[in-house]
């Protein structure tokens, strides 16, 4: 079976500085499955929509989509066309934590990025209307559906879809709980924010879902398993 | 028919015609009353969120025929204060700016509006138009849309006509009802009537004609 996953960090296989310490369960689907993944840390909905799923939503039997939450926001970086060390991360807004921490330790950002950071920031903080992007994002979870009404839609978080019941932020609080951290607020080295074992346990379910051609995954978080206090050596202090 | 109208100041006949340009004859929206029950919902210088906000706070069963004129992306909806307007929670580029000089108290939000405009805006907003159309279609199919980019071109062909620039008019007010003169109001009127039965309108620039009364009656 020939697969496209496409989302946010909660489906990349990529963790806090590549920590690389266990299989993600998008990694662990490649067993199996030929499995292509789009995914991006921080990203946006329109950005994944739009770089990805329009160009490729029609070459793969099975989509796979994580649908991150309204108002992230993606913008065209200058620094990505000059330096060589450039990460695509830089243009995905995912919070507005998130500009402080690039306008202040990322040396090789651009003034004229720099500048669109702190524009950003006052956007995000003043003038962003949560009821607009919550709708937008509405209607493009029913544009994805109108290509692909197979698509496996996966939650990330409590506002991703209207019909969810669960989500995989559940998962990572409870997990934060056991931890007693505050979720969002560290350097993340577990891939896909759950530990190895809710990692498989999500590609076991995923796996399930797609061989009954489910259009959801069972997040209930009854399936899933608190880590042991030491796995919170992965949360790393920033 | 009862027909409810959403969109921007190519469909508002209301707002700055009040208590001043009365000499201003009818809009197109004045011609189709002749025939029709019309509720006016639009409003000059409003964003398609705007509008779509509107028509899905109407009853729409009340209405026979919806038409939606669609205006541009690059307009915002944003409420600085809760008691304002509505004419202040829509934004564009150009608006924002011109306003902080009105509103002194509000000129970091007006200048955040206006720099998002500047360096962040994408088209990004062209595809959320796209969408938020489609969801119109979907809650009255026979809905009658007229796009921004069809009508424009009317307004422009009279400006051109006058051989003006668009930096020359900024020293004026457009005293036109729905940017058009009188003449292609009543020719624009004539073709939505025809095509009111339809959901969407062929729109021939070279059908409206050249202003007959000179710049300074429209603009003032």
């Amino acid at each position: 079976m020939k697969i496209a996953i496409l989302g946010d960090s909660y489906s990349s296989s990529i963790a806090f500085q590549g920590a690389n310490h266990f299989k993600s369960w998008s990694e662990l689907l490649t067993r199996k499955y030929e499995v292509n993944n789009y995914s991006e840390n921080g990203s946006s909905l329109y950005y994944m929509k739009s770089m990805f799923f329009d160009k490729i939503y029609n070459e793969y039997e099975k989509i796979i989509f994580c649908i991150t939450a309204p108002g992230r926001i993606t913008f065209k970086v200058d620094t990505a066309e000059r330096n060589p060390e450039y990460v695509p991360w830089y243009r995905h807004i995912p919070t507005i934590w998130t500009i402080d921490a690039r306008i202040h330790q990322i040396k090789e950002l651009t003034d004229l990025d720099k500048k669109r950071y702190k524009i950003l920031y006052d956007y995000i903080l003043e003038i962003q209307d949560i009821e607009y992007e919550e709708y937008i994002h509405r209607m493009m979870v029913l544009d994805i559906l109108k290509k692909r009404p197979d698509a496996l839609l996966i939650p990330a978080f409590p506002t991703s879809l209207v019909d969810q019941v669960d989500c995989l932020e559940n998962v990572t609080k409870m997990e934060d709980a056991v931890f007693g951290k505050r979720t969002g607020f560290y350097g993340d080295e577990r891939k896909c924010h759950m530990s190895a074992k809710n990692n498989e346990i999500l590609a076991d379910l995923v796996e399930k879902a797609l061989l009954s051609d489910d259009v959801r995954v069972d997040l209930q978080l009854g399936n899933f398993v608190k880590p042991s206090p030491s796995e919170g050596v992965l949360l790393i202090d920033l | 028919m009862k027909i409810a109208i959403f969109g921007d100041s190519f469909a508002d006949d209301r707002i700055n015609w009040k208590d001043k340009w009365q000499d201003v004859g009818p809009s197109w929206v004045d011609y189709l009353r002749q025939y029709h029950n019309i509720d006016n919902f639009s409003l000059g210088g409003s964003c398609l969120y705007y509008s779509k906000k509107k028509f899905d706070s109407v009853d729409l069963n009340l209405y026979d025929k919806i038409i939606f004129m669609v205006t541009e992306s690059a307009r915002r909806y944003q409420v600085i204060k809760e008691d304002s307007p509505d004419e202040h929670k829509n934004w564009n580029w150009t608006s924002s700016m011109a306003r902080a000089g009105q509103f002194p108290n509000d000129k970091k939000y007006l200048e955040t509006i206006h720099n998002f405009f500047v360096y962040m805006h994408n088209e990004s907003d062209e595809y959320f138009r796209r969408l938020m159309i489609e969801d119109i279609r979907r809650k009255k199919s026979n809905t009658l849309i007229i796009d921004y980019d069809d009508i424009w071109k009317i307004s422009l062909k009279e400006i051109n006509y006058w051989k003006k620039r668009g930096y020359e008019l900024k020293k004026y007010e457009d005293a036109r009802k729905c940017h058009m003169t009188e003449e292609n109001n009543l020719i624009f009127g004539k073709l939505i009537q025809d095509s009111i039965e339809k959901i969407e309108v062929v729109i021939n620039v070279d059908h409206f004609v050249d202003p007959i009364k000179n710049f300074e009656h429209y603009f003032r």
